[in-house]
């Protein structure tokens, strides 16, 4: 008996292997692998013109490389992502391998027309990672010539500009890195919609894609990162500037460091840097029908550079100092807050947060939130403290006052 | 080979039965011995006369293999007496008086006896003893004169280690048993001895503790012993393979050691050890799959360095396996998984390269198997340059001819390195065979593959018994307290000389789970209580079922 039960299990075993096998094996030297996808819309304005930025291992480590570019850039035209996939086999010959995709730009112009059905493709492919970031392309710029352009560090420029989002969103705080699940995310929040990181070229678009533009110190192109823009729903309603974007991501507290230049009355100027901070958002219904937002700010900041002669050993000079902090953070929160109210689209999560402390007022307010929100009160409390110094406390101009 | 001497084994068991008892006619035992042997040229017959030059002086014979017995205590114990025997008592006593006195009396060694059957002479003959015959007696006297050149004890060849002890075993089974005994000193240690190949009578023996051992186990590999039918016994492997639970897997289910202080650490954790004459590996049962990752040195060096190596160990096992497949797996099915900048690398290389990665890998590991296979057997002056020709000049040049990846050469050479940190041989041959099973499955359907075969390994693994022991005890029955020497190796202090594998042997005993096993061809007989323990153990190999097909029929 049970030897006939272990013939059976290894029979039903043998019966697994064939429900799978090598359907999806591919040898490396048969994969075209896509770094980076741009999406444009068509002259014509009806199918999507998809870039892909392939990379040319020979070119990147391998012997034979024969001086050519280390990506190349195909483009293929389809009423559909996939399509324009299945076309671009008409230019590569090897399979396109989405699956370490680290960039998807598009373009202004698809972003302002709607860009949910790019997201399905990106929801559903199973290739595509969820992490790859996303960027809309500035100022006219088309999603191609990003994806066409060259970078002088690294050679593969998508995985670059991803490099770029996250070294710049760790040292100045302007922008964030999006990936697609948060897209797909924030999509779904109503009055609302995600935020996106603009990239733009500096410079010539001609020049950013030849390799002789690499050939200078000085860059005649460039990509660059630049501001964040604004979607609501999956529609690009505008963009934020420098001062709004640093207020989006300190009241969603996910700022890892930025500089912050205040100048107190006549006293110079002085450049501190935030070291930690902390945002806490709260929802208070004393007025059961009008909601008020307290976005509490606790900053640590080091003071990096000084041309003044305040004297940092005293103690109520730094709380001088604090006070000019408090209201240049507030500025930058009060402004962003602005920017989203007059647009009514609520990037700050102030609807999700009202909906998790306050279950029961939300599903009375829900209905009425685009109407309220334009008009949503908001409190801010910024506490911030200097914690030190750097190398020195007082600053040798100091010393120059008193002889 | 071994058909033919069987044959002559026949026919010399008829020529004895026929005539089996020993004439008192000296001049006859004599040309019969010279006969029996086919005159050979090494058997020495020394004519004594005892008794010196009175009237009627006996006549004797002392008979010996030159080159098995040690001359000089033939000639000052055994010749010497016999010439200065006193001549009254020779003349007034009857033949079997005679002998006694002679043994008694006259002959100055530890080890003698009376025999009287005539296989035993020529037994004692060829075992390099020497046999006395008088003139009108019946009985022969044999005197332990065995000598001879043996190999002395050198430091072991294929078990190193940095610290700790550096005699290994001979070819000489009392030479084994003493390098034991010298360092258990202990009446518990006891020693079964027996004679096992119906041409050879190769010396077999047999030590336990007295105490630690479970008496269950060692009368099962008695029994097992005494069941062997074989005509010769060359190796150790030959009683290995007989008295062996019968599952059909590669893994060594018997653990072999060359080294006196493994076999004495073995002793005291409750196992067995079966020596066999003439082969410095000696046998160690039951073993588990634990404890060839574990090597003496271990207990040499402090703990915390020891748990860091047999990870080590451990580690290597898996690559050893894996290896391959999983870079064959990775490149052909997985490409999402490798790192962006590593996947361009290997993408350049592979740029070019004609095979794909599944069959690269299974040239370049068979090349290896081919270079080592090689390299094992090549006199020592010259394994050197096939170990630089192989490695070096092949690996560079088929990297820059284009034919396989640099990463290929590096997957296959860390392969080889892995399988070679194992500390034991034949479980890294194992190793090997199952690595291109993996290659197989990572290349027909990826990790896939690699996990239903992972899962069919385990399983396999699970289903093996060495002498009723889990193979993967302590892991799989999991038993605590034997964790301390498993993977882990706590201090000496905490877990001290306990008998750890046999306790929990002992214990799954008490539960019933686990039954003796079917022993050799000759025990099928009683066996039939061993198949149901076949039949337990089963379901994780077809071929176990297979196997026990046999036995039922029988």
């Amino acid at each position: 008996m049970k030897k006939v039960k272990g013939m059976l299990l290894l029979a039903m075993l043998c019966a697994i292997l064939p429900l799978s096998g090598c359907w999806d094996a591919e040898e490396l030297n048969r994969r075209a692998v896509v770094s980076g996808i741009g999406i444009d819309l068509s002259p014509d304005k009806k199918d999507y013109l998809v870039s892909f930025q392939v990379i040319i291992a020979d070119e990147i480590s391998g012997k034979s490389g024969r001086g050519a570019t280390p990506t190349m850039v195909y483009s293929a035209r389809g009423r559909s992502i996939i399509e324009a996939i299945r076309k671009a086999s008409l230019l590569v010959p090897r399979l396109m391998s989405t699956a370490h995709v680290r960039i998807v730009v598009m373009s202004e112009e698809l972003a302002r027309q709607g860009i949910s059905d790019i997201l399905d493709f990106l929801d559903r492919d199973s290739d595509i990672r969820l992490t790859a970031r996303i960027y809309v392309a500035k100022n006219g710029v088309k999603a191609h010539d990003i994806l066409a352009g060259l970078s002088a560090m690294g050679k593969i420029s998508a995985y670059t500009l991803a490099q770029k989002t996250e070294m710049t969103s760790q040292e100045f705080g302007a922008n964030y890195p999006v990936e697609v699940d948060d897209l797909i995310r924030d999509i779904l929040v109503p009055n609302s919609g995600p935020i996106i990181n603009g990239v733009e070229i500096l410079g010539s678009v001609e020049e950013v894609r030849k390799k002789s533009n690499l050939e200078k110190t000085d860059n005649l192109g460039l990509v660059r990162m630049s501001n964040m823009a604004l979607f609501k729903g999956d529609r690009l309603k505008g963009w934020l500037n420098e001062e709004e974007s640093l207020g989006l991501i300190w009241i969603k507290g996910i700022l890892d460091k930025t500089s912050i230049v205040i100048t107190p009355d006549d006293l110079g100027e002085l450049s501190l840097d935030v070291r930690r901070s902390k945002t806490s958002t709260q929802v208070v219904l004393k007025d059961p029908e009008h909601p008020v937002v307290v976005v509490k700010v606790t900053a640590q900041l080091s003071v990096r550079e000084m041309n003044s002669t305040i004297d940092l050993r005293d103690p109520k000079a730094l709380n001088e100092l604090e006070v000019y902090v408090n209201e240049e953070i507030l500025k930058r929160m009060k402004s962003s807050v602005k920017k989203a109210q007059s647009l009514n689209c609520d990037i700050f999560g102030f609807g999700q947060t009202l909906e998790r402390q306050h279950p029961k007022a939300w599903k009375h307010l829900k209905g009425k939130w685009p109407d309220l929100f334009p008009k949503l009160e908001v409190e801010y409390h910024v506490d911030s403290i200097i914690r030190n110094s750097q190398m020195r406390d007082r600053s040798f101009k100091y010393d120059m006052k008193k002889e | 080979m071994l058909r033919q001497s069987s044959r002559g084994r026949s026919d010399r068991q008829k020529k004895s039965n026929g005539q089996p008892q020993m004439t008192g006619d000296l001049q006859q035992m004599l040309e019969r011995i010279v006969a029996e042997s086919g005159h050979s040229p090494d058997i020495v017959i020394r004519h004594l006369k005892l008794g010196g030059p009175v009237p009627a002086p006996v006549k004797a014979a002392i008979v010996y293999l030159n080159a098995l017995s040690n001359q000089q205590m033939i000639n000052n114990f055994v010749i010497k007496p016999l010439i200065g025997l006193d001549p009254d008592k020779v003349n007034k006593y009857p033949p079997d008086r005679l002998m006694k006195y002679i043994l008694e009396d006259a002959l100055s060694l530890g080890e003698t006896s009376v025999v009287k059957e005539w296989n035993d002479i020529m037994m004692a003959v060829l075992s390099g003893d020497t046999v006395l015959l008088v003139e009108g007696s019946d009985q022969g006297i044999v005197s332990g004169t065995a000598g001879g050149e043996w190999r002395a004890v050198n430091e072991p060849t294929s078990q190193l280690v940095v610290r700790g002890p550096k005699d290994s075993f001979v070819e000489s089974i009392a030479t084994n048993i003493s390098l034991i005994r010298r360092r258990i000193k202990s009446p518990d240690l006891w020693l079964e001895s027996m004679k096992i190949g119906s041409v050879t009578h190769t010396h077999v023996a047999m030590m336990y503790m007295k105490g630690s051992a479970d008496p269950e186990l060692v009368a099962e590999i008695r029994r097992r012993l005494k069941g062997i039918q074989i005509d010769g016994v060359l190796e150790s492997a030959y009683i290995e393979e007989f008295i062996q639970d019968k599952t059909i897997t590669p893994f060594p289910t018997v653990y072999n050691t060359e080294r006196p202080d493994v076999a004495a650490g073995n002793l005291l954790e409750g196992r067995v050890v079966v020596l066999v004459d003439g082969t410095p590996y000696t046998l160690i049962l039951p073993t588990v799959f634990a404890q060839f990752l574990q090597s003496p040195e271990d207990y040499a060096q402090r703990f915390d360095i020891s748990i860091l190596m047999r990870i080590i160990r451990y580690i290597c096992f898996v690559i050893l396996l894996l290896g391959p497949a999983v870079y064959v797996a990775l490149t052909t099915f997985h490409y999402e998984m490798i790192p962006t900048l590593l996947l361009v690398s290997l993408m350049a290389q592979r740029e070019g390269v004609p095979f794909p990665a599944f069959v690269e890998a299974i040239i370049m590991e068979v090349v290896f198997e081919i270079l080592r296979e090689a390299g094992v057997r090549m006199p020592r002056a010259i394994g050197q340059t096939v170990s630089i020709v192989g490695a070096l000049i092949l690996g560079q040049a088929v990297v820059e001819a284009g034919i396989i990846t640099p990463i290929m050469v590096i997957v296959v050479a860390l392969t080889g390195i892995a399988s070679f940190a194992l500390p034991s041989y034949n479980l890294s041959i194992a190793g090997r065979l199952f690595r291109f099973y993996f290659l197989f499955l990572a290349g027909l359907f990826g990790f896939y593959g690699i996990t239903l075969g992972l899962i069919m390994l385990i399983a396999h693994m699970n289903s093996i018994r060495s002498f009723g022991v889990p193979y993967l005890s302590p892991f799989s029955p999991f038993v605590p307290q034997a964790q301390k020497d498993a993977i882990l190796r706590l201090p000496i202090w905490m877990h001290g000389w306990k008998p750890l594998m046999s306790s929990s042997q002992r214990d799954m005993r008490k539960t019933g789970e686990i039954e003796p096993m079917g022993a050799g061809p000759s025990a099928q007989g009683q066996s039939v209580e061993g198949q149901e323990g076949q039949e337990q153990s089963g379901g994780g190999k077809s071929g176990q079922g297979k196997k026990a097909e046999p036995n039922e029929e029988s």
